[in-house]
C-alpha cells in the first residue's frame, strides 16, 4: 500500500488547499491495477506489451485503456460504473506532462480528473467551476491546469487567486468547441467555436488575443461564409495552425504572415461536417474526420485528398495520428475504436468499446507490427501463412519489356487517388 | 455407352435416398431436359419444360418428406430431430454489437441514454405529428391514423415551416417528440422522428402503407378505442437496434391499459421494421411487454395463449436510414449510424443486418 500513500502526498503538494477537493484514492478501485505491474517499494516494473498505448474517454464517463498489439487488442475500463452518470461524461482529454505519465480529463460537470499512467490510478479530481457548460478544453500550462468551458470562459488555475489568469474567449459567437495548449510555442493557447473563429492567446497577456483569425471573403452571393471551428491543431515546428470547420472548410493560418486571413482555405469533400482534425506524420498532410463517418488524409499544400479510410458507420469524434509513424487511431459515436495505417483503407485493428466515445490519446511509444511506411507491393509478414505460401509452387510472372517496365515505374511514382490499392495502372505503349 | 455415361451423370446430379430402376430413368430424363432447357429459344416451350421439371422435383421432395415422416413415426421417441430449414435469419452474420443483457457496461450504456427519463416514468410523451407541405389524401389519412395510434399526439399542417424552427417552437410548447411524415408521389414515404430535449433523431423510409379503410374487415374503425396500447418490440438485437426500439417505445405512454386489449407491434426482421396494430378478441391471459423474441416466433401472442387477433389500424414497414445524435441537423450534425453513401462498404453480405 506504500506507493499509493506516496502518490497522495505528491498530489497534495501539487494542488494545495485552495478550494480544491481531492478524491481519495480509496475511492478508486485498486482492483483495476495492472497485473503486470509489480508494486515493490517505489519501483514499478512495467512490460511495454501489456501497457495501454491508447486511452479513450467515453460519453458514459468511462475511461478506458486500449492496448493495440500485433496479435490482439486488449481493452480495459480504468474506472468503475458505480459512480458514473451523464454529468461525468469525459468531454476533453490531454496529456499532463511531456513524459506522458499523467492524463487530464475534463468532465461535463466542470471537473478535471487526473490519471497517473505509471501508478495506474486516478491521482486527483479538481473542481474547476468557471463559466457554463461542459469543459471543452483542458491542458497543462507551466504545471498548472488550464480549462475552458463551452461558454468560452478560460481559466488558469493556481494556488494563489492573484496568480490565476482568466479570460473570456467568446466575445462573439455562440459556443466554444475547442481549446488547446500549443506544444511547440511557449505560452500560446488557441480557442475556436461556433460562429467564433480561431483565436490565439498569449497567457502572459491574456486580455487580447495575439492572433484573431479573419473570415474569408464573402462568397459569390456576397454573403458572409459561416464559421464553426470544430477542432484545430498546431503544425509542428512552426507557428501555423490548421483548423477544421463543421461547414466543410479546412484552413491553414499563419500568425506570422501578413494578414489574418487563412493562408489556405479549402473544402476537401463537399457536404461533410468536419468534427476533428489531426496532423499526420507526413509533411503538409492532415487527417480530418466528419460527422457522417468520413475520414480523409488531406494534403493542404496540394489541396487534394490523398486517401480515404473505410470502416466507419458513425460520426468520428477524435483522430490521433502518431507524430512519426503512419498510424492513426480514431474514435467515434459508433462505439468502435479503429487503428488505420495511413496507406490502407481497411483498419488494421478495431475494437468494440460499448459506449459512445468522445476523446482519445495515443502514446508516443505506440508501436504495432507493420507500422513502417509500407511499399505498395509489400505485405505484412505473417509467419504462419508464410510457410503455407513457401510450400506452394511459384508461377512465373510474364516478362515485361523494358519500355513497359519504365512506364509502370512512372505510373507508380505519381500520386493517385487510389494510392492504397496494389493494383497497377497500365499505360498503353504509344 | 452413352446411356451408361448418362446414367452415371444422372446419379451424380440427383441423389434420392433409394434408387430404383424407374427412379433412375426419371433422373436421366430430368437431366436431359435440364441440359436442353438453356438451349431452347422458344419461351413458351421452355417455360412449359421448366414447369414439368419443377413438378418432378417437387414430387421427389414430397416423397422424401413422406418417407422421413414415416420413419420418424416408426421410431417414435428415438426419431432424429426435425431438420431446421436454413434461412437467412438463421445464418445471420454474428454482430459484435449484439446486446448481451448480462454485460454490465452495455446495460449501463442503454439505460443511461437519452431515454432515461422516459423509462423512469418522469414524463408523459406528447407528440407533434406533421407532414411535408401540400399533402395528398393518403398522407392526410395516414397522419390522422397515427394520431389515433400514439396516445397523446396532435397533428398539424406544416405551413412551410422548416424542421429546425418547428423543433424550436415544439420545445417551447413542451412537446417531447416530433414526427414528420414525408410524402413523395402522393404517398407517404419517409418518417422523421425527433426526440425533443436534445434527443436523437431518426429517419425511416416507409413502405407498404395500408390504411384502416383498406383493411380486410369493413368498418374496423369502429373498433378503435382510446385505451393506451401495449407496445411490443421484437427482434432488436444489436446496440443500434436497441436505440431504435427505445426511440419507438418512447412515443407511447409508458403505462398501457391492458383493459383495452390493444397491442402495437414493431417487429424487426432483416432490418425491416413491421408495424402492426391488433386487438385481442377472446382475451384470456395477460401478456408481457417488450418481448425480445427470436426470429423464429413471428407473432408469439397468437400461438401461445390462445388469444385471437383482429388486426386494426394501419400497417406499414419502416427501414432505418440514419440515426443522428441531437435534434435534426443533417448537414452539421453527428450521426450515430448512417448508411447513405456507404452501402457498398457496409452491405458486405446478404446475411449481415444492423438492427
Amino acid at each position: 500500500m506504500l506507493p499509493f500513500l506516496q502518490v497522495t502526498n505528491v498530489a497534495f503538494s501539487r494542488f494545495g488547499n485552495s478550494g480544491v477537493r481531492l478524491k481519495s484514492l480509496a475511492d478508486n478501485n485498486l482492483k483495476f491495477q495492472m497485473p503486470c505491474c509489480s508494486v515493490v517499494g517505489t519501483g514499478l516494473i512495467m512490460s511495454s506489451t501489456q501497457d495501454f498505448n491508447v486511452y479513450v474517454g467515453a460519453e458514459t464517463g468511462l475511461f478506458k485503456g486500449v492496448s493495440f498489439n500485433d496479435h490482439q487488442t486488449i481493452t480495459k475500463n480504468l474506472n468503475s460504473l458505480q459512480s458514473l452518470d451523464r454529468q461525468q461524461e469525459i468531454t476533453c482529454m490531454a496529456w499532463g506532462n511531456d513524459e506522458e505519465s499523467e492524463i487530464l480529463m475534463g468532465l461535463r460537470s466542470q471537473k478535471v480528473k487526473i490519471y497517473d499512467t505509471e501508478f495506474k490510478g486516478f491521482s486527483g479530481c479538481v473542481e474547476t467551476p468557471f463559466g457554463k457548460g461542459p469543459l471543452r478544453g483542458v491542458g497543462k500550462f507551466n504545471d498548472s491546469i488550464i480549462t475552458a468551458s463551452e461558454s468560452g470562459d478560460v481559466k488558469l488555475w493556481k494556488f494563489k487567486a492573484s496568480q490565476q489568469i482568466e479570460f473570456h474567449a467568446l466575445t462573439a459567437g455562440e459556443s466554444l468547441s475547442c481549446m488547446r495548449v500549443s506544444p511547440y510555442n511557449k505560452n500560446i493557447v488557441g480557442t475556436g467555436g461556433k460562429k467564433n473563429d480561431l483565436q490565439l492567446w498569449d497567457m502572459e497577456n491574456a486580455q487580447h488575443p495575439v492572433f484573431k483569425a479573419k473570415n474569408v471573403k464573402n462568397d459569390f452571393l456576397d454573403m458572409p461564409v459561416p464559421v464553426w471551428v470544430s477542432d484545430f491543431a498546431f503544425v509542428p515546428n512552426s507557428e501555423q495552425v490548421v483548423s477544421s470547420s463543421r461547414h466543410g472548410h479546412v484552413r491553414l493560418y499563419d500568425p506570422k504572415s501578413r494578414g489574418r486571413r487563412p493562408v489556405i482555405s479549402c473544402i476537401p469533400e463537399a457536404d461533410e461536417a468536419w468534427t476533428c482534425i489531426s496532423i499526420a506524420s507526413r509533411s503538409n498532410q492532415v487527417l480530418v474526420g466528419s460527422g457522417k463517418g468520413r475520414m480523409l488524409l488531406y494534403d493542404f499544400r496540394q489541396q487534394k485528398v490523398v486517401h480515404a479510410y473505410r470502416g466507419f458507420t458513425g460520426s468520428i469524434r477524435q483522430i490521433v495520428c502518431h507524430p512519426t509513424k503512419p498510424l492513426v487511431v480514431s474514435v467515434g459515436l459508433d462505439r468502435f475504436i479503429r487503428l488505420h495505417h495511413l496507406d490502407r483503407q481497411t483498419p488494421l485493428h478495431k475494437a468494440y468499446l460499448k459506449s459512445r466515445l468522445n476523446v482519445v490519446l495515443m502514446r508516443r511509444d505506440f508501436g504495432v507490427l507493420g507500422d513502417q511506411d509500407v511499399d505498395l507491393d509489400e505485405e505484412i509478414v505473417d509467419t504462419e501463412k508464410d510457410t503455407l505460401w513457401n510450400t506452394m509452387e511459384v508461377i512465373k510472372d510474364r516478362t515485361f519489356t523494358e519500355t513497359e517496365d519504365i512506364l509502370d515505374k512512372e505510373v507508380d511514382a505519381t500520386p493517385t487517388k487510389n494510392n492504397g490499392s496494389s493494383r497497377k495502372k497500365r499505360k498503353t505503349v504509344p | 455407352m452413352e446411356s451408361a455415361e448418362n446414367a452415371e451423370n444422372a446419379e451424380v446430379l440427383v441423389k434420392p435416398p433409394t434408387l430404383t430402376a424407374s427412379d433412375r430413368l426419371a433422373a436421366k430424363k430430368r437431366f436431359r431436359t435440364q441440359r436442353r432447357l438453356s438451349t431452347m429459344k422458344n419461351k413458351v416451350l421452355r417455360n412449359a419444360q421448366w414447369a414439368t421439371l419443377k413438378k418432378e422435383k417437387r414430387k421427389v421432395k414430397k416423397e422424401g418428406q413422406k418417407q422421413r415422416k414415416k420413419e420418424a413415426e416408426a421410431l417414435g421417441d428415438k426419431a432424429p430431430p426435425k431438420q431446421i430449414p436454413r434461412t437467412i435469419e438463421n445464418t445471420r452474420e454474428a454482430d459484435i454489437t449484439t446486446v448481451d443483457r448480462d454485460d454490465e457496461e452495455v446495460t449501463f450504456d442503454i439505460t443511461h441514454d437519452e431515454y432515461e427519463s422516459y423509462f423512469s416514468k418522469t414524463y408523459v410523451p406528447k407528440i407533434l405529428i406533421t407532414s411535408s407541405d401540400n399533402p395528398h389524401s393518403k398522407t392526410i389519412h395516414f397522419i390522422r391514423e397515427l394520431t389515433k395510434i400514439f396516445p397523446s399526439s396532435e397533428c398539424q399542417w406544416r405551413k412551410r415551416s422548416s424542421v429546425k424552427k418547428m423543433i424550436q417552437s415544439a420545445k417551447e410548447k413542451d412537446y417531447t417528440d416530433v414526427v414528420v411524415i414525408n410524402e413523395d408521389r402522393r404517398v407517404p414515404n419517409g418518417m422523421l422522428v425527433s426526440h425533443l430535449p436534445d434527443g436523437p433523431t431518426a429517419y425511416f423510409k416507409i413502405s407498404n402503407v395500408k390504411l384502416t379503410k383498406d383493411m380486410k374487415y369493413k368498418n374496423i374503425i369502429k373498433e378503435f378505442t382510446t385505451h393506451r396500447p401495449e407496445v411490443i418490440l421484437n427482434n432488436f438485437q444489436t446496440r443500434l437496434g436497441q436505440a431504435v426500439s427505445r426511440m419507438l417505445a418512447s412515443l407511447f405512454h409508458y403505462d398501457p391499459q391492458f383493459k383495452g386489449r390493444r397491442a402495437v407491434t414493431f417487429h424487426n426482421q432483416r432490418d425491416y421494421i413491421f408495424f402492426r396494430h391488433h386487438r385481442f378478441v377472446n382475451f384470456k391471459c395477460s401478456l408481457v411487454i417488450y418481448i425480445a423474441t427470436t426470429f423464429l416466433h413471428r407473432y408469439e401472442f397468437k400461438s401461445q395463449k390462445r388469444a385471437a387477433l383482429r388486426e386494426l389500424g394501419p400497417r406499414f414497414t419502416l427501414r432505418l436510414k440514419w440515426l443522428q445524435k441531437g435534434t435534426f441537423d443533417t448537414i452539421e450534425g453527428d450521426y450515430e449510424w448512417i448508411i447513405a453513401g456507404k452501402r457498398h462498404e457496409m452491405e458486405t453480405s446478404r446475411r449481415r443486418f444492423f438492427l
